[in-house]
């Protein structure tokens, strides 16, 4: 007998489904910020789906903190393993590389400091 | 057609003369421009690595922080988008974008301001040295490197000729 695994995958596309000028680390710096980000997008796309991708293209100044909040919060906040994070989730920037490198950066350190 | 005066064959090596000179034309003002955009490049960074330090001793309250790390990514965006410049220019990936993680990774909010200035003087000087060392690899030939945009140069310079040659060549049996 053989068994078929259908995986789920959800791709959120940041500028549109969340906020064109994304921006800090909680909701002290405004509503769009990181913590913002990951309760009402992240966090629940990850929980619902088997594969989440971020498309961070279409903003180009993301700061360290909105990132750090974001993803590594994930780890620190919302009690993913760094394991699943990297199971589950990856993220691109069409335009600015160093901002996927500095996202891989924020979840080790997030997954160090556990 | 042509006349006794000049062969098909003179023809040939005056327009191979002529797509070489083309071809030496564009790899120096490929070289100048490399040049141009390294120095304005050198220029910003040394600039922001100035404009931070100055700032960082100014905004101490959350939101001039909060500001800085805003205007920060801003500039380090600027700076990437001008290294894919120089590498597009130079057709390959000569400068990487590691050496920016590190400057992007810089934490506004660090509680020691010494050590916090000390790490971006550290990223940026590191940034300059990577993005001089490699130009200079590419502006500074040893011998004839034919990179990827020389070779496209070439192959197109041998190629027209090689249309040239048999389009004159049709024409002059066909009259």
């Amino acid at each position: 007998m053989e068994y078929q695994v259908i995986m789920t995958s959800k791709k959120i596309v940041l500028v549109r489904d969340f906020s064109k000028t994304p921006y800090g680390r909680d909701e002290g710096d405004g509503i769009y910020s990181g913590k913002a980000f990951r309760q009402k997008c992240l966090e629940p796309a990850m929980r619902k789906y088997d594969h989440v991708h971020v498309d961070l293209t279409g903003y180009n100044r993301y700061g360290r903190s909105f990132l750090d909040e974001a993803f590594g919060g994930l780890i620190r906040e919302s009690g993913f393993s760094a394991r699943e994070v990297a199971r589950k989730l990856t993220y691109s920037h069409d335009l600015v590389k160093s901002i996927e490198g500095l996202i891989d950066e924020r979840i080790r350190a997030a997954s160090d400091a556990r | 057609m042509l006349g006794k005066a000049m062969s098909y064959s003179e023809l040939f090596l005056i327009l191979i003369g002529w797509f070489f000179l083309l071809f030496l034309n564009n790899r120096s003002l490929k070289r100048n421009e490399v040049s141009r955009l390294k120095d304005r490049l050198v220029d910003r960074v040394e600039k922001m690595q100035g404009w931070y330090a100055e700032q960082m001793k100014i905004s101490r309250d959350l939101d001039g922080l909060m500001m800085l790390e805003h205007q920060f990514s801003g500039f380090v965006t600027q700076v990437e988008m001008r290294l894919n410049q120089i590498n597009k220019y130079m057709g390959r990936n000569l400068v990487e974008l590691d050496a920016l993680y590190r400057l992007r990774d810089i934490d506004v909010f660090s509680e020691n301001l010494v050590k916090n200035i000390r790490e971006l003087d550290d990223a940026c000087y590191k940034l300059v040295e990577h993005i001089e060392i490699s130009c200079d690899s590419y502006l500074v030939n040893k011998g004839f490197s034919i990179y990827k945009n020389d070779l496209n140069m070439l192959t197109s310079v041998f190629l027209g000729s090689a249309v040239a040659y048999f389009y004159f060549s049709i024409v002059g049996l066909l009259y």
